[in-house]
């Protein structure tokens, strides 16, 4: 039984047709990539199934529950999209604990968990806004594992690190597959989704062109 | 308990965001210039920390010249809100939204969170101001935060609560101008358009209602916010009852949330309909 179904999403912007008849399904518990050239469709595939963009028809299911009906978001997700917004006079734990604390007591020590997991325990007092690019993307995947999720939707999660950077976040992402958690991750490098991901979909013009099941070969 | 913490987080961060850096600054320096200003003028003596601070934020007084000076005396007085709803805008309503959004669960909590945090923040940097205005007052040699006023039946009293209306009015001046500003953003999603519908209301009710009083001597120009109550009155009822200004405002400013809660439930159900 798939953890997330797509099933025939459409989604245009004044006319233009970004998604088209998208329909996928992705299981729990594996890494799922999703490959294309710029403007193929990734992002807004990615905002359709965390509820921040609502197709125009069709619908997505996570956990057989029909986002934004009823269900504005998935119940337990971690997300990296576009470029965030950390606020950069307060230090990386402040950041972390202001976002946590939106859901509820931000809990310390898994806020230093996470900082540990991304590389960023010894730098994790210093200002954001005097982090270079790398180590706010480290940032950005620490706030997105932080609350231990089920569900991880990675928009190019690997974009500003340093090779020992990639590799590091690679095994994180292994590791927390081997915990059960699903992950959605976007990428433009055909050996990080070559390495990580049990499936491939590949996207063009909108259109999921090919599936392929890493798994079952 | 984990709500009440939830619901506290949420304006805390909101808060953060609206009162900058950038922020703070300029409203300690706009603040300081205008009370040395204030100070600095001759016709000042004799006078109490809760007259400045009620001459500069707010000041009840009927005088007939409204001059560009004046005007521009206020819009600098309405920029660190200005400065503290842009920042709100840029980072907490777009920029950081991928980071929160998900975490709120409904579209109309985050909505009334800003709402929230627009309002306490308004309300704290007048409290700021007021409280820096009457430090560098009592710096000055000024003492005592009540104002000579006239009572119902024509006596001359002591009195603190024009100078708190006076703050109060101010809080809800920048509360509704912000309100409406973060209504049209919400609308439009633009954030030039939701800065100018901050600044251009803002500098046409200055223009409109500030006053310069040229009586006392030539070349010393006495600039007063008569107007502040006048602007939020419903029947323009002039500087006297400061009490329906106050209502008016905040009713306004509750329309302006209510009608920022259409605009969310309306996106949700169009959307539903489309689908």
């Amino acid at each position: 039984m798939p953890y997330i179904e797509v099933i025939d999403v459409c989604k245009s912007y004044r006319n233009i047709q970004v998604l088209v008849n998208c329909n996928a399904q992705f299981n729990r518990g594996l890494i799922h990539g999703i490959v294309g050239r710029n403007g193929s469709g990734k992002t807004q595939l990615f905002k359709c199934i965390c509820g921040y963009v609502i197709p125009e028809s069709g619908y997505v299911l996570v956990d057989k529950k029909r986002i934004g009906h009823g269900l504005p978001y998935p119940p337990s997700l971690g997300l990296i999209l576009e470029q965030p917004g950390f606020l950069p006079q307060f230090s990386a734990q402040t950041n972390l604990a202001l976002l946590m604390g939106l859901t509820g007591k931000p809990d310390k020590s898994e806020i230093k968990q996470a900082l540990r997991c991304v590389g960023l325990l010894e730098s994790a007092n210093k200002r954001v806004g005097k982090y270079s690019m790398g180590m706010r993307q480290r940032l950005s995947i620490a706030q997105a594992i932080m609350e231990k999720p089920e569900l991880l939707i990675l928009d190019e999660p690997f974009n500003g690190l340093d090779k020992a950077g990639v590799e590091e976040i690679r095994a994180l992402l292994l590791e927390l597959k081997g915990e059960g958690r699903t992950i959605l991750l976007a990428s433009h490098n055909p050996y990080d989704i070559d390495l990580l991901c049990d499936t491939v979909h590949e996207m063009d013009a909108g259109v999921i062109s090919k599936v392929v099941d890493k798994s079952s070969l | 308990m984990k709500s009440t913490r939830k619901y506290v987080g949420r304006i805390k961060l909101d808060l953060l965001i609206f009162l900058s850096p950038s922020t703070l600054v300029s409203m300690l320096i706009i603040c300081t210039l205008q009370t040395v200003n204030y100070l600095s003028k001759n016709w000042n003596s004799g006078s109490s920390i809760g007259n400045v601070i009620f001459q500069l934020y707010g000041g009840i007084v009927w005088y007939e010249f409204i001059t560009p000076d004046a005007a521009a005396f206020w819009l600098l007085q309405l920029l660190p809100c200005g400065m503290a709803f842009s920042s709100f805008m840029s980072r907490s309503m777009n920029n950081q939204l991928s980071l929160i959004a998900y975490r709120y669960k409904s579209q109309t909590a985050w909505w009334i969170s800003k709402v929230l945090a627009n309002l306490i923040g308004c309300f704290l940097i007048a409290l700021l101001s007021g409280l820096l205005c009457g430090v560098i007052s009592y710096l000055d040699g000024l003492q005592d935060l009540r104002v000579t006023m006239q009572d119902a039946d024509g006596f001359r009293i002591l009195s603190i609560s024009p100078v708190l209306l006076a703050l109060l009015a101010y809080a809800l001046q920048m509360g509704l101008l912000t309100g409406f500003g973060m209504l049209t953003y919400l609308i439009t999603r633009d954030t030039k358009i939701g800065l100018l519908s901050y600044l251009l209301p803002a500098a046409w009710s200055i223009m409109q209602f500030s006053g310069d009083d040229l009586v006392l001597v030539d070349n010393r120009h006495r600039i007063i916010n008569y107007g502040m109550a006048k602007r939020f009155s419903f029947n323009g009822s002039f500087g006297i009852n400061i009490t329906e200004a106050i209502c008016g405002s905040l009713l306004y400013i509750i329309i302006f949330a209510l009608l920022g809660a259409l605009v969310q439930q309306w996106v949700v159900q169009t959307q539903r309909r489309a689908r």
